[in-house]
């Protein structure tokens, strides 16, 4: 029988976008059991729904995670106005979908570099965070922000974008779908690519059910988890949404989930784009939230699903915001993905679960 | 399919009864939270089915319950029944991956139970609202109750009868004239009720002491003398109370 060594890995380590800690038991080179440690970035936000009213947490949810920032701004956004009764105009619903959308891109295209520097081409991964920026000023032109839009308030948007700037939208994505083309066949036909991804940290549609895999994770290995199927706010406009899935279950499938999801959000925009009806964004939101009054909300992120609590105590104060993170459910699933694989697979097993720490713990 | 959401209060000891149907009906487990609240802890588990999402709450847990661990059933729950453990102290057995209360290593124990004055102003304010909600609810009710007849009133009405149904007649008005002031009185002790603001009830030495050790130690003394000041000031409150009844 060959010798137990436990290796760690991280908190700190090249692949790793976050701090995440394993304690990887290893014989000869075989991962027998993964055992995951966090904690490294918690910072308390939660509890600062103590000190800053409904409107000014907003504020704290975008800065939970910078590449989740929009998402989490427009889940509590849509948690609150649960909460309060209140109703989006339509205009306003479509403009945080297309935002949201954006923000599916660049978070994809992000890590889709990330796995390309994990498995050593370097250049593919300069390409995928060159055409980001892309992306990231689009966000810039619309919102001011790269990262942090601050687009999203509780009731509807910020500011309207008009026109002309919906047209200068649908222009800049033509562009970037062009480019992508090419390093979408790098991802999917490369065989230096298929020769690190396919069958590893394979994950059957069984267990993914079982563990509550969420995310392109969960839809890499057959499970339809994609709360967009179910047509909250502007998505229900849609004039037919099909989830992605793959069969594959390996770090392959992950790859090529995201890989496509980036070809939809594309196409999604350019459909509420040609659609989007005329009228104001947004509707002014006052007085306390009432007493005992509590709603949850679901939305689908691009790691996955985020779901979202909260809970009234007759003031503008929340009595408890609660943010439960796709990743979070996730790392059972990475657990069990590590489990009997090559020590030299942990990166992209780890990586393909597109890990966002900070989100996690916040 | 419309989103389906619902919030049912259950009981600590019907949690892994649930948790099996759930479970064995191919539910997913989505999430634990926890709520700090003057009663104990709040802990709501969800589930969700299709877009059916049902959120299960149990109300007031104290240090001395323990719950049961869900992670034989849902291992991916491992992280929130930890971050439960280590924010609020809930007393969590039978936890496949445990922590042992080190998943955060934060550096104050249970940081999400400590009220901070903030959070203490939002409570007292929420709770004089709703106390002058329940009077002004109250308040109607006994302005609009009919006002009870007087002597007078009903010897007026007795003696506009024929004189053979007159005893009969009076006896009815007295017996109404009773009733509406019993309803009268019970409507106003209600309302004077809901108007008198609660008597806050006194903190034990011991549960000063264990809010002072959960403190950083060069805030201890500060923190017990102002405890120990508002303990005071309760216990004066409370038996001004009792004195005014």
């Amino acid at each position: 029988m060959g010798q137990h060594t436990v290796i760690p890995f991280g908190p700190q380590h090249p692949v790793l976008p976050e701090p995440l800690h394993l304690d990887l038991v290893v014989e000869d080179e075989k991962v027998i059991e993964a055992i995951p440690q966090i904690g490294f970035v918690h910072r308390g936000l939660e509890k600062l729904t103590e000190t800053r009213d409904y409107n000014a947490f907003i504020y704290i949810a975008e800065r939970i995670c910078g590449i989740c920032a929009f998402g989490h701004s427009l889940g509590y956004a849509e948690t609150v106005e649960k909460l309060m009764g209140v109703q989006v105009p339509e205009r306003g619903e479509y403009l945080r979908v297309i935002m949201h959308e954006l923000s599916r891109v660049h978070s994809h295209l992000l890590w889709l570099g990330l796995a390309a520097d994990a498995f050593g081409y370097e250049s593919l991964f300069m390409h995928c965070w060159r055409l980001r920026e892309r992306i990231l000023d689009l966000f810039e032109k619309t919102t001011g922000g790269r990262v942090i839009l601050s687009a999203v308030v509780v009731g509807g948007m910020v500011r309207d974008q008009d026109a002309q700037m919906l047209r200068y939208i649908q222009d800049k994505l033509e562009g970037i779908r062009e480019d992508y083309a090419q390093i979408c066949k790098a991802f999917l036909n490369d065989n230096s690519v298929r020769n690190r991804l396919c069958g590893v940290g394979y994950i059957s549609p069984d267990d993914a059910r079982a563990l509550g895999m969420v995310g392109p994770f969960g839809r890499a290995s057959n499970v339809a988890c994609d709360l967009r199927q179910y047509g909250n706010g502007a998505y229900g406009k849609l004039s037919d949404f099909q989830q992605i899935l793959s069969t594959d279950g390996d770090c392959f499938g992950r790859a090529k989930v995201r890989a496509e999801e980036v070809l939809q959000s594309i196409d999604i925009i350019n459909e509420l784009i040609a659609t989007i009806p005329d009228g104001p964004v947004s509707v002014p939101v006052k007085g306390n939230v009432p007493a005992g009054a509590q709603a949850s909300n679901v939305l689908e992120q691009p790691r996955g699903e985020c779901y979202y609590y909260a809970l009234g105590n007759g003031t503008k104060f929340l009595e408890r915001m609660r943010m439960r993170t796709p990743t979070s459910v996730n790392l059972a699933g990475m657990a069990t993905a590590l489990k009997g694989c090559d020590l030299a697979d942990v990166n992209m097993i780890v990586l393909t679960i597109d890990p966002c720490i900070s989100c996690t713990e916040r | 399919m419309p989103t389906i959401e619902r919030f049912t209060d259950i009981a600590l000891a019907d949690l892994l009864n649930v948790a099996n149907e759930k479970h064995s009906g191919g539910w997913r487990a989505v999430q634990v939270l926890a709520c700090n609240t003057e009663e104990g802890i709040d802990l709501t588990y969800t589930f969700n089915k299709d877009n059916v999402w049902e959120n299960y709450r149990i109300k007031g847990i104290t240090k001395q319950d323990t719950v049961p661990s869900l992670q034989q059933m849902y291992l991916c729950l491992f992280p929130f029944e930890n971050e439960v453990v280590d924010l609020f102290g809930v007393n969590i057995a039978g936890m496949a991956l445990d922590f042992g209360g080190r998943l955060y290593d934060v550096a104050v124990n249970e940081p999400m139970t400590i009220i901070s004055p903030e959070v203490k102003a939002a409570r007292d304010k929420a709770k004089k609202a709703a106390q002058a909600a329940a009077a002004k609810a109250v308040k109607p009710a006994a302005e609009e109750l009919p006002k009870p007849l007087t002597d007078e009133e009903i010897e007026a009405k007795v003696a506009a009868v024929a004189p053979e149904k007159q005893d009969k007649v009076r006896a009815a008005l007295k017996a109404k004239q009773k009733k509406d002031q019993e309803a009268l009185a019970e409507a106003q002790a209600k309302a004077a009720q809901a108007e008198k603001p609660a008597v806050p009830v006194p903190m034990t030495d011991e549960e000063i002491e264990a809010k002072v050790a959960a403190v950083a130690p060069e805030k201890q003394d500060k923190v017990r003398a102002a405890l120990k000041a508002k303990q005071k000031k309760d216990i004066a409150a409370a038996q001004a109370g009792k004195d005014g009844e």
